[in-house]
Parts: structure tokens; sequence; C-alpha cells
């Protein structure tokens, strides 16, 4: 049995792909979508604390999914928090670590998380770091003493966003809601 | 650390949660969803002459589809190959897979997992009927091996649908999250 070892089309034209399903899929699906992250013209920098901000990039209610970009200006620390779901994220710019493991990410690199994690984020880079990341699942916050502080998830992540942009009167993109 | 044993409340009322995003869970949340064991809220669509398909569940953001398989006398769902994940719970008669040495009978709970392909057999005298919940694509194959369709979300919600227009039935929004 052979199998593709490159591209089977490398025609620079719109082949008319045969799927019995189009108008359904026209009519139900909420359809994908391009977001850009390097302007604020569909997600605006939402601050994140004196240090840190978030620019939301896309929520699904229906799974408990978010994404976003994690901005943080300068070294600093995002606290030891606990994650009930499964993380991807890509490192940008900058670079960061958790206190927990013996890595440094760089940009282009990939971090996976897992359900039942806990660990500590930290930037030593003069410019911080960028992370996109693409999340499911609560996250739990922890004060410096291990008190539980509060439950993010994606009503959290949404709240963030639409918080400010109602603060700043910018209106809410509905590319954002998957 | 302690941890619970035992639901914390057995009060028989709603007990008022601190929830900061109850406007936002309203306006932007999808509410959960419940499909009655009747006709009505879903009928039973035929697949092939022996077996039908009740729909409960289609959510197109995640390719993820639910709904109780009937197979009415013995007979075969052929070999057939999953990309993604499908958990089952048997619910009448009993069904097994040539592939495997167990048989699913009511109650008992079975998972496949992406890259297993398996040929559904039932031989109890009335069949079987299972939930079956399932994510990603579902690739059928004939008799020799040849790939014939592959299925998914909306090779499911086709057939409901399908059904529906023919039979000038309504498609129940509850189906669709």
């Amino acid at each position: 049995m052979t199998v593709m070892e490159a591209p089977p089309s490398t025609k620079a034209e719109i082949v008319d792909v045969p799927f019995a399903h189009r108008e359904i899929v026209a009519r139900l699906s909420p359809g994908g979508r391009y977001i850009d992250a390097q302007s604020d013209v569909d997600s605006p920098w939402v601050p994140f604390g004196d240090n840190a901000a978030i620019k939301h990039l896309a929520f699904d209610v229906r799974q408990g999914i978010f994404s976003n970009i994690l901005w943080i200006k300068g070294p600093g620390v995002i606290g030891t928090h606990l994650h009930r779901g499964t993380i991807m994220m890509v490192c940008l710019e900058g670079s960061v670590k958790y206190l927990e493991y013996d890595w440094v990410a760089s940009p282009g690199g990939l971090i996976l998380e897992v359900p039942g994690e806990s660990h500590t984020l930290v930037t030593d880079h003069p410019n911080g770091v960028k992370l996109f990341g693409w999340m499911q699942g609560p996250i739990e916050f922890y004060d410096d003493q291990a008190n539980f502080v509060e439950t993010t998830d994606v009503w959290w992540f949404i709240n963030h966003y639409e918080t400010y942009c109602k603060a700043n009167g910018i209106p809410l993109n509905p590319k954002l809601y998957i | 650390m302690g941890t619970m044993t035992a639901p914390p409340s057995s009060a028989y009322k709603i007990v008022d949660i601190a929830e900061p995003y109850l406007d936002l869970i309203r306006r932007k949340g999808q509410e959960g969803t419940y499909v009655g064991s009747s006709d009505e809220e879903s009928p039973w669509v035929p697949f092939g002459d022996n077996a039908a398909i009740r729909h409960l569940a289609f959510d197109v953001r995640q390719n993820v589809y639910c709904n109780v398989l009937w197979i009415k006398s013995p007979g075969v769902i052929g070999t057939h190959k999953h990309r993604g994940p499908v958990w089952a719970v048997g619910l009448e008669g009993s069904f097994r897979y040539l592939e495997y040495d167990w048989v699913c009978r009511p109650g008992d709970f079975i998972t496949e997992t992406p890259g297993t392909a398996h040929t559904l057999v039932t031989d109890d005298p009335n069949g079987m009927k299972a939930l079956f919940w399932m994510q990603g694509a579902n690739e059928f194959y004939d008799a020799d091996g040849n790939h014939v369709e592959t299925l998914d979300v909306w090779w499911f919600m086709n057939h409901y649908e399908s059904y529906c227009r023919e039979h000038g039935l309504t498609p129940n929004p509850q189906l669709y999250l």
C-alpha cells in the first residue's frame, strides 16, 4: 500500500473536492476564520496586571476552549497555577520557563501541558515573552501562600475581553466567538 | 489533604452558587440539551434494512456526534476505521467485534480509539441497541477492503435531516449543540 510522500497537487488553483454535505456545512458550520494578531484591529491587548497583557483570539463555549497571546513585557512571574485541561502554547518572542521544569522555551518552541500539572511561569528575558496558547478547561490560580484564589476558564477569558472592550468603547469582535 | 468522599450537600433544593459570569453565560453560553425517548423528539432513521440510528447530538465545532444504533436482528456492520475516539454503552441485546474477544451487553461500557478498524456483529436473536458517542472521521469499507465513504458529523446530520425532510418532520433544535 502506497502512502502520500508529497502534496498530490501543487497547482495554485481551487480544485472542486467532492463532498456530499456542502449545503449542510454552509448552513450549520461556524466557519473557519482569520484573526489578525499583529495589529489591534481584530483584538486589543488587554492588561493582565501591570507587566502583562492578553490578546484574546478565540472562545469555544461548548468545549471550554480559549486561545490568546500572553505577553509579559519584562522579566516577571505568573504565579503557580493548576491545569484541569490541556494546553498547547508556542513561544513567539523572548523566552519563558517554569520553575518546575528544566527547559527554557525560545521562539518557535512548542509547550504542551496536561491536566493535573501545576507550575510557575517565569520569564527572565529583558523583553519578557509572548506566548500563543490554545487552551482547554479550567486553570486554578493560587497566591504565594498556596491559598486558592480563583478558577479561570473560557468565561473568565471572555469576561476579561468584553470588560475591557466595554470600558474602552471597542466593539466586540464576533470572529472571536467560535 | 482531605478530599470529598461523599456529596457535600444532600439538600433537596437549588443552592445559589456564586457565579461571577452568570450574565455572560446566559448571553454567550450554549444551553445543555434534553432529548426524550419519544419518536417525536428524534425518530429512528433507517440505516439499511436491518438497522436504524436514533440521532441525539451534533457538535459541528468538535465533529462530535452521539446516537443510538439499533440492529434489529442478527447482522453485521462491516469493517470500518475510526480516526477519532468512540465511547459506547450497551442498551439492549448484545454485540461484539470480530476483532475482539468481548461481548457488549446492556450496561457494559466500551471505548474505541483512533486508528482502530473493526467489524460489528450481533448474534443476538433480537439484535442490539447501544448508545454511541463519537468524534471525528469514521471510514467505511466494502467486503473487498475498498474505501467507500468517510462519515463524520456532517453525514450523521444529513442522515437525520434527510429523513426529517422526507417525512415532513421539523428537525429538533435540541440535537444541535
